[in-house]
Formats: structure tokens, sequence, C-alpha cells
């Protein structure tokens, strides 16, 4: 069952870009953009550099699906299944997010 | 990577790097454009990094933005029995005339001394080198991928002259070229070429070059250091830690010395680290 963690108020989301937070110990970004009411979660760790920097990627959309590109080797990765673009064999876990009354809660299946 | 400019540097001011590289144990490296690398801070690390360089005297170098690099200079007249004119004195003030300035990729200035050329200005996308005449203006050359030589723009200049040729080539560039586009490849796709860029920009064919000059003006005249903007700013200081609900650092930076210095570790070495586990 999912279990929503609250991870941090919403003005600490960073508008039209990704923060990282620290939620039973996985590293999740999490992508706030504000015009469309959105908010995307997805792990941090980019598997092509082998670093946890996908939160400070540049955000985007590419045929209409909102995505981020690793500030690395700019692979594209969809915000919303964590599918690679670039290399469909490649998927990144993305986690339900949700604000609530300002709270943003995400949440981890086991 | 803190600007340098024209590569000259005061014993201080290089005690003062020494002493931030070793106070965070950064791995340090000159680089080919005469200024110095420090490597391997945690994201946490830089503002106070910057606020202790800002202090010394040092700012932003740009390093990493497609924005103006570096003006390499050789000693020039000053130091050198061949040198011609001052070619630091130069380079030091173009530097600070276009650092700052954003464009479509990144560049690149030099500025010789004399011919034999040490500051290696022709490849470049702006070369200037002093001749008995005055400077001579090489423009469009590059290293990288695909090395070019620049192309002799104009000969026996006055300094305002100069810079007034400079302003009005990068203005252009910067107006004209697309994302991504060196200025070389921007001059070869131009109808007409070198001969077109020089009608524009030495004969102003276009009725452009009053409008060019301004933009550079307005860029030199709103010129910041971001890394000062930043470090005065709490919000803007919010994005300096890896994680927006925990003072941890990232536990997948790990170093391994080599050489008396810190290196990332390769992926060998990684093995014998805690490894973290990705869901």
């Amino acid at each position: 069952m999912a279990r929503w963690q609250v991870v941090c108020h919403v003005d600490d989301l960073q508008p039209d870009s990704g923060v990282c937070a620290l939620v039973e110990g996985l590293q999740v970004a999490i992508f706030y953009m504000p015009k469309d009411k959105a908010v995307y979660a997805i792990n941090n760790y980019d598997p092509f550099s082998h670093a946890n920097v996908l939160s400070r990627g540049i955000i985007g959309d590419i045929n209409g699906q909102p995505v981020v590109a690793s500030p690395l080797y700019k692979q594209h990765f969809n915000l919303q299944t964590g599918v690679c673009l670039e290399d469909e064999t490649v998927t990144l876990p993305a986690y339900p997010v949700r604000i609530e009354n300002s709270s943003v809660q995400v949440s981890i299946t086991e | 990577m803190p600007r340098i400019t024209g590569g000259e540097i005061s014993p201080d001011m290089l005690i003062a790097l020494g002493q931030v590289g070793k106070k965070y144990n950064l791995y340090t490296k000159i680089t080919g454009g005469q200024r110095v690398d420090l490597f391997g801070a945690r994201v946490d690390q830089l503002p106070p990094i910057w606020k202790e360089l800002i202090a010394a005297g040092f700012e932003s170098g740009h390093a990493y933005g497609k924005s103006l690099r570096t003006v390499k200079s050789c000693v020039g007249s000053t130091w050198c029995r061949y040198g011609v004119d001052d070619s630091v004195g130069l380079a030091i003030e173009l530097e600070n005339r276009y650092k700052g300035l954003r464009s479509p990729h990144k560049i690149k200035l030099a500025v010789s001394g004399c011919t034999r050329e040490c500051a290696e200005a022709q490849s470049r996308d702006v070369g200037v080198i002093a001749t008995e005449n005055g400077w001579n203006l090489y423009v469009c050359g590059n290293g990288g991928m695909k090395p070019r030589h620049a192309d002799l723009f104009a000969t026996g200049l006055d300094k305002a002259t100069l810079i007034k040729y400079i302003d009005r080539f990068l203005s252009f560039y910067v107006r004209s070229a697309d994302h991504l586009q060196r200025t070389s490849v921007w001059m070869e796709n131009m109808e007409g070429g070198l001969d077109y860029l020089k009608s524009v920009v030495i004969d102003d064919k276009l009725g452009l070059c009053g409008q060019l000059e301004q933009q550079m003006q307005h860029v030199i005249d709103t010129y910041q250091c971001e890394w000062k903007t930043t470090i005065e700013d709490e919000s803007k200081l919010k994005r300096f830690r890896h994680f927006i609900n925990s003072e941890q650092p990232d536990d997948n930076v790990m170093f391994v010395e080599e050489r008396g210095q810190i290196r990332p570790a390769d992926a060998e070495e990684r093995k014998h680290f805690k490894l973290v586990e990705v869901a």
C-alpha cells in the first residue's frame, strides 16, 4: 500500500527546476512546474554517468512528454515514467508525488 | 574556476588560491587558458569556497558557460626581448571588457606581443598580434575537435580601433550565430564569408555598427560576478545543498588519492566502498 511521506514544504521546491530529497535512504529528484500545477519524482541517479545529478538537469518537453535532460551527457528521461528517450531499455524508478496543503509528499512502494 | 585575467596573478593571489585548495582538499591543475582548476568540491562547499575566493579578490571565471572564457597572453614587451607591445596589458583590458558576455558557444581570445606568437592567438575566436605598425587582428580560429587557424581581419590598428572592431565582431556573432555554433562555422556558413564579415564590421555595410557597439556597451555596463550575487542572496543559496530535507552529503561521491591529490574513484575502486543501492 502506498505510504505518503512528507518531504518538504512547497516553497522548498525550485519552480521549473528540480531538487533532491532523501526518502527512506533513496535519492529522489523532485521537479515542479507551477504553471502546469505539475510535480514529478524520479530517482536522482543517472545510469549513464553513474552520478546522483538528475535533480540538477534542465527540464522541458519533447513531443508533449515532460522530460529532464541529464546535466552530464544530456540523455532525456520522461518525468512520468522514468523511461530514457534515447535508450528505451533504460528506465529509472518514478515515484508517486503530490502536494497536499503545501506539503510535498512522496510515496516509495516496497 | 576563478578568473585570472590575462593569466597574470600576484604571489598573494596565488597563495590565497592555494590556501582555498588546501583547506577544502581540492584537486588543482594549471589550465590551457592560463588559470587554475580547483576540482572535487561538493555542491554544499561551493558557497564557502567562493566566499573565500571573492574575499581574496577573485571573481567567477565563467568556466563552464557558453561565454567568454580566457584571454591568453605572452609576457610581451615588458619582459621579453622580442616583445613589440604590451600584450599582457591589452589581454587584461580585453578580458575585463568582455567577461560575463554570454554567447552561442564558448569564446576564447589571445594576445601575442610579437609575430613569434607565443600566446597562440591564431587559434582563437579573436586573436591579436603586436607589430611595429600596430595591432593585427585575427578572427574565427579555434582549437578543439576541428582546429582552424584564424583569418587575418585587419592590420596596423591603434588600440581604440582594435577594440571597436572586436566589440562589433563579437556583438554581431552573439546576435546572429546559431546556438552552439562557433565563430569559425558561423563565418564559413555566411554568404560572402570573411569579405562580407569585413564589410559589416569595418565598412558598416549593414548600418548596424552603432547598434552593435551599443549592445556591447550595455553588456559591459551590466556585468556582475554571479558568484558574488549568489553568496549574498539567501534564497539562491538554498540550491547549494545536495538534499532539500537533509544536511547529509551525497554518499556516492568518492575520491581516492593519486600523485598526492584527490581524484574520483573509478568503478573498480568503488567496489571497495560501501555501495549505494538504487531501487
